[in-house]
């Protein structure tokens, strides 16, 4: 069955009248901002996720791809950002091969502004757009609720009065690509610093005609300083009760090992490495 | 555009992470008026033998807003003795706290023949205070530390209504990001959840003093991993140590995003 699954509704609303609180969604604080220059668009976002006071994800990516030359910044539930420019893109996708024409940012704009207002705000996705197509350059705004605007410069998350503060004293009606980035990034910065649930690095994402260069951790402003220890425990500080030890000739008593020699598993490479939260 | 639910995330009519939005049920809503504001923060206080240091980070804040990056948790309170005590919470109540029991230090200085209060006797003191506004409490957190007469290093920790242990404690933290930061100074201070490497998890790593250098290390440790985690921890911490030789001030930089 194809949309969400509503089974659990009554039997969570009973728990929720008897005082059972609400599960807590990860949100993205966030600071996500998007500006037109000469000859694009750059959209630009801070990597902090947060969970009330918390710090969920330090360096989370809010910038997601919708087509090849779609970009989209997310602000709001985590999750609601991530599934919805998923969903869109399938669909975008879907409609580009049906036609044989590239995807155009209207479209996307008008899918997920459609998608949203059908949810009535319980989908809290907010959302930056942008992107160049046959039609030209464009940047839109879409809330929760399913209303859009489209402006030459947007900011939107609980981040959006202090970027919109360094739009509003340097943004200037035509821009250069590094000037665009540069605007965009201290607009990001001003996120990072002023508002709590801002914060960590800067990612950029230049779209032009020709493609689109996604700038991870553009900015790295807040690294760790190192510890001023080492928490390192000598062995045998937690307590054991059994002491087991099996030689690697006897592996395969307890687990079943097959050798893969030299090929790589599953016909890729030989895997990502584990993405670590540093 | 801007209709009331489309404010930016995070701007809300709560000012607290802790404050819970109660609506009442009866389609009727309730007004109230809200004296406390939690203006988040740390503080932190560890003894050694004849030693203690109390350390707060210098943000204030309001929701998602920063109000100071440089307003100090920390105080002494008199010029020539060896008292300290550290507030956090409501940031008017705390200061309130805080000059209160200045004035009575400084009192009972001149109520006593220029005699210094000891330290238990302030801790007493300050449990009376908050207890006294048992049903209007003072949303303030404490730490106290000092040195008695005999020069050993004295700790004490208080909940808002003046709830409070005599024998003091060898480590103590309040505030926004304590409950990320007493599990590292348990295991750190106390050496809880740690055995003698050699008796198969039978015999607990026995606890000594710490010496003033692993102090320095643990507090600013403490501070810059709360940093990492907690959105209302940053900006500047202040360290303050009592010795027998002095009391002595050291502020250094926090992350500020």
């Amino acid at each position: 069955m194809p949309g969400f699954d509503f089974s659990n509704h009554t039997r969570n609303a009973a728990l929720h009248a008897k005082g059972m609180p609400l599960p807590k969604a990860t949100s993205t604080g966030t600071t996500i901002v998007g500006c037109i220059f000469d000859g694009g668009v750059v959209i630009a976002a801070d990597t902090r996720a947060t969970s009330g006071p918390i710090v969920a994800d330090k360096n989370c990516e809010k910038l997601h791809f919708i087509s090849p030359q779609i970009w989209c910044a997310g602000a709001g539930t985590a999750a609601d950002t991530e599934f919805t420019t998923a969903l869109i893109s399938s669909q975008l996708e879907l409609h580009s091969l049906s036609t044989g024409r590239k995807p155009r940012v209207v479209t996307c704009m008008t899918l997920l502004k459609q998608h949203l207002f059908r949810y009535q705000g319980h989908i809290g996705a907010y959302l930056v757009i942008a992107g160049v197509d046959p039609t030209g350059t464009h940047l839109f705004t879409v809330h929760a609720h399913g209303s859009t605007d489209k402006l030459p410069y947007v900011t939107m998350g609980s981040g959006s009065l202090a970027a919109m503060a360094v739009f509003e004293t340097k943004w200037e009606k035509s821009l250069t690509r590094e000037e665009a980035v540069d605007l965009c990034s201290e607009a990001i910065l001003a996120g990072i610093f002023n508002d709590l649930g801002s914060g960590s690095n800067v990612d950029v994402c230049v779209i032009t005609s020709e493609r689109a260069t996604l700038m991870r951790n553009h900015i790295t402003p807040n690294e760790r300083v190192p510890k001023e220890m080492s928490y390192k425990f000598a062995r045998g500080t937690t307590g054991y009760i059994k002491e087991m030890v099996v030689e690697k000739k006897d592996l395969k008593k307890y687990v079943t090992i097959v050798d893969l020699g030299d090929a790589p598993a599953s016909g890729g490479t030989a895997g990502d490495a584990m993405e670590v939260d540093a | 555009m801007s209709l009331p639910f489309m404010q930016p995330l995070g701007y809300d009519q709560s000012y607290s992470f802790h404050t819970p939005t109660s609506k009442a049920s009866g389609g009727y809503t309730q007004h109230s008026f809200n004296p406390y504001t939690d203006n988040g923060g740390t503080i932190i206080g560890i003894t050694g033998e004849d030693f203690v240091v109390l350390a707060g980070d210098t943000r204030h804040t309001s929701g998602y807003n920063i109000n100071s990056r440089t307003e100090k948790k920390v105080y002494r309170l008199g010029e020539d003795n060896s008292l300290v005590l550290a507030t956090v919470g409501f940031g008017a109540d705390s200061k309130d706290v805080a000059e209160t029991m200045m004035r009575a230090v400084n009192d009972f200085k001149f109520n006593h023949n220029l005699k210094n209060m000891s330290v238990s006797a302030a801790a007493q003191y300050l449990s009376t205070f908050l207890y006294g506004n048992r049903f209007f409490p003072k949303y303030a957190n404490c730490v106290l530390a000092g040195l008695d007469k005999d020069g050993r290093a004295r700790l004490y920790s208080y909940d808002s209504v003046g709830s409070y242990s005599k024998q003091g404690e060898s480590r103590a933290s309040a505030g926004s990001a304590s409950s990320l930061i007493v599990p590292f100074l348990d295991n750190q201070v106390e050496f809880k959840n740690q055995f003698v490497p050699s008796s198969k998890g039978q015999e607990e790593r026995p606890v000594v003093p710490l010496d003033p250098v692993t102090v320095a290390k643990l507090v600013k440790d403490a501070f810059t991993s709360a940093t990492e985690r907690h959105i209302e921890v940053g900006d500047g911490l202040q360290i303050i140590t009592v010795t027998k030789d002095g009391v002595s001030e050291e502020v250094v930089d926090l992350k500020k995003d």
